[in-house]
């Protein structure tokens, strides 16, 4: 029987292989995951594969704003992103979810910066001030 | 109520609203992938240290947790609250510290839980330092060897296997033999003789009714000030049992590395033992013998290590540990009483016939011994308790054959009418420690065969009457020989004059 292959293994190849544009790769990691019985891990596995990719130098990150970004505002944000991960490309996906009431959250696969009102008083009420 | 100062309430909510101000740079975050019987399996947080603890989100509050299994994939950590308020998908950062607890004087005469939190409903403990619960033992140049005397007050276990500060001393035995009484009357002995020793009570998933029994019976014999309870009970999950006894440990760090002396009560270890297993097997480490994991032996030796008496240097103060360890059917050589009996430095062995005989505290005289405490014997004990333990022994073997035939020459049946005397007087009740006069004379009225001509039955009252006369009649010669030091022959002397006139009326 073949040893089973770590997450970390598996993200680390699939991260290689997306840096050498092998475009197959997604399709052959779904087959293998169906294969394997292992399609319930298929969001840890890419979180790891945006984890291996960070540390290669290419960083995703989720940024949810409370209102609409203007494009030198989110250029700002992605040369914040790039200067605090020493990532050389960024690629950012923007929602807004208004409930934030303001501020800025950034998700990175091992990362985060919460920035946001709703977070602050969250602290404060964790905090019981 | 207590009065509440309105500018340190303004300036305490100005404080938290300005720290809020400053947000950090990016910071290590991972997500809970699944959660249940007390561990959650952590995604992410690769830099996660071995017994980091972890803040993991959950409506609104924070539960922590400390990492136990650092994973290729994932990280096991073992929850410090109730696994039900943690959802799966929950955001977990790292605190940035390992476990620590409050330390100091402020503990003293408090009820608190591992984490330090107080379980007695009394104010909010402002301990100024922490102690780490997790810590290295003091090398091997920073100790010395055990020579000062823990008087229990307990005549059996201060005249045949003493105690030195500094040292483990096993309290092995069935359940109901009085293991914990044995602990709380050297707890309340520590205060009775004004010894300066802070104890130490850790309560590793005790009922809390017993818990509660204890404080009061402290409180009411005012031991207490001096005492810290580390309690826990069989509802608590099974981390904080695990933490306990490092976390009493810490607490009796701080009096030791502060040119103090502290006793640790540990009750039990093998509660403890348990409640690690269970947390092995849900961190899915291989099980190994009786199903406890591999490392049971350095869960207890990494505890019982720290517990030591320290050089001169590092300021002189001791940490003292009497572990207790409940066996099942009187088996010692089960896998974690056998552990633990390696580790101290000697046992005292419970047996439930005896306890049963009426002869109590049930010392096996026999299976019981203490491997460094003679050092530090005082002199005026160890000068009469010399034969005391070969003699008990000897005793009880003889009197197992003779229940078979009544023909037994002169020689043998004195060893047996002394036997039977000193076996009736070491009997002693509990909540009354001796002091050691009060051991000495009666040890030595035994030895000197003044108790000869006196029934059985009757030596109790002999010997109470034999200590009330020297203590009214000798009051300062008593107080000299409380020191410790060897009993002068004119001493001797009034003590054989006092025993003989009191026991007189017993004879008979």
């Amino acid at each position: 029987m073949s040893k089973k292959l770590s997450r970390r293994t598996i993200a680390q190849y699939c991260a290689n292989q997306i840096i050498a544009k092998d475009d197959l790769i997604i399709k052959k990691l779904a087959a293998f995951l169906v294969d394997s019985n292992r399609t319930r891990e298929a969001i840890l596995i890419v979180r790891d594969i945006e984890s291996a990719l960070a540390s290669s130098g290419t960083v995703v990150a989720r940024v949810v704003v409370a209102h609409e970004l203007q494009a030198s505002v989110e250029a700002e944000i992605k040369k914040f992103i790039a200067h605090s991960t020493d990532a050389t490309k960024v690629a950012m996906q923007v929602t807004t979810d208004a409930s934030l009431l303001g501020g800025i959250s950034i998700d990175t696969p091992d990362h985060r910066f919460d920035d946001t009102v709703q977070g602050k008083l969250k602290t404060l009420r964790a905090n019981k001030v | 109520m207590s009065e509440l100062s309105v500018t340190e309430l303004s300036e305490d909510l100005r404080r938290a609203i300005e720290s809020l101000e400053k947000t950090e740079g990016l910071s290590t975050v991972g997500i809970v992938t699944r959660v249940g019987d007390g561990v959650a399996w952590v995604h992410g947080l690769r830099d996660a240290g071995f017994s980091e603890v972890l803040e993991i989100e959950s409506d609104g509050k924070t539960v922590e947790a400390f990492a136990l299994n650092l994973n290729e994939d994932e990280i096991g950590a073992v929850l410090l609250g109730e696994d039900s308020s943690v959802k799966a998908g929950a955001k977990v950062s790292l605190k940035g510290t390992v476990l620590e607890v409050p330390v100091g004087e402020e503990m003293l005469g408090r009820v608190v839980d591992p984490l330090g939190r107080p379980l007695d409903g009394g104010p909010a403990i402002k301990a100024k330092k922490t102690g780490l619960v997790e810590r290295n033992a003091v090398g091997v140049m920073g100790r010395k060897s055990v020579h000062e005397p823990l008087m229990t007050g307990i005549m059996s276990i201060d005249a045949m296997f003493p105690i030195g500060r500094g040292q483990r001393e096993l309290i092995i035995g069935d359940r109901q033999t009085g293991k914990t009484a044995l602990a709380i009357d050297t707890m309340i002995n520590q205060a009775k003789q004004k010894s300066g020793v802070v104890n130490v009570y850790v309560a590793i998933g005790q009922k809390l009714s017993k818990i509660a029994r204890l404080v009061d019976r402290l409180k009411s014999e005012g031991v207490m000030e001096q005492t810290i309870i580390v309690a826990t009970g069989p509802s608590d999950p099974a981390s904080l049992l695990y933490l306990a006894p490092y976390a009493g440990t810490a607490m009796g760090e701080y009096f030791r590395d502060n040119k103090g002396h502290a006793l640790m009560v540990y009750d039990d270890l093998t509660k403890h033992a348990v409640a690690y297993r269970q947390m092995s097997l849900l961190l899915r480490r291989p099980p190994g013998r009786e199903a406890f994991p591999g490392d049971v032996f350095y869960l207890h030796s990494r505890l019982l290590e720290r517990s030591a008496k320290l050089s001169d240097d590092l300021g002189a103060g001791s940490l003292t540990a009497l572990p207790i360890i409940e066996t099942q059917a009187g088996d010692i050589s089960a896998y974690i009483p056998t552990n633990v009996i390696s580790i101290t430095d000697g046992q005292i062995f419970l047996e439930t016939d005896l306890f049963y005989q009426g002869i109590r505290p049930a010392i096996s005289a026999g299976l019981s011994v203490s491997r460094v405490g003679g050092a530090a014997q005082t002199k005026a004990i160890k000068s009469v308790s010399s034969h005391l333990k070969l003699g008990l022994s000897q005793f009880r073997e003889l009197a197992s054959f003779t229940q078979f035939g009544s023909d037994l020459d002169e020689a043998t049946k004195k060893q047996i009418d002394r036997g039977q005397r000193l076996t009736e007087l070491l009997k002693q009740p509990q909540y009354q420690p001796m002091s050691i006069w009060e051991q000495y004379v009666s040890i030595y009225a035994v030895s000197e065969g003044i108790f000869d001509a006196v029934g059985v039955d009757k030596i109790k009252d002999a010997q109470a009457a034999v200590l009330t006369k020297l203590w009214t009649d000798y009051k300062k010669d008593m107080r000299e020989l409380n020191k410790g030091g060897k009993a002068t022959d004119e001493v001797n002397k009034l003590i054989v004059k006092a025993a003989k006139s009191a026991a007189k009326g017993f004879e008979g």
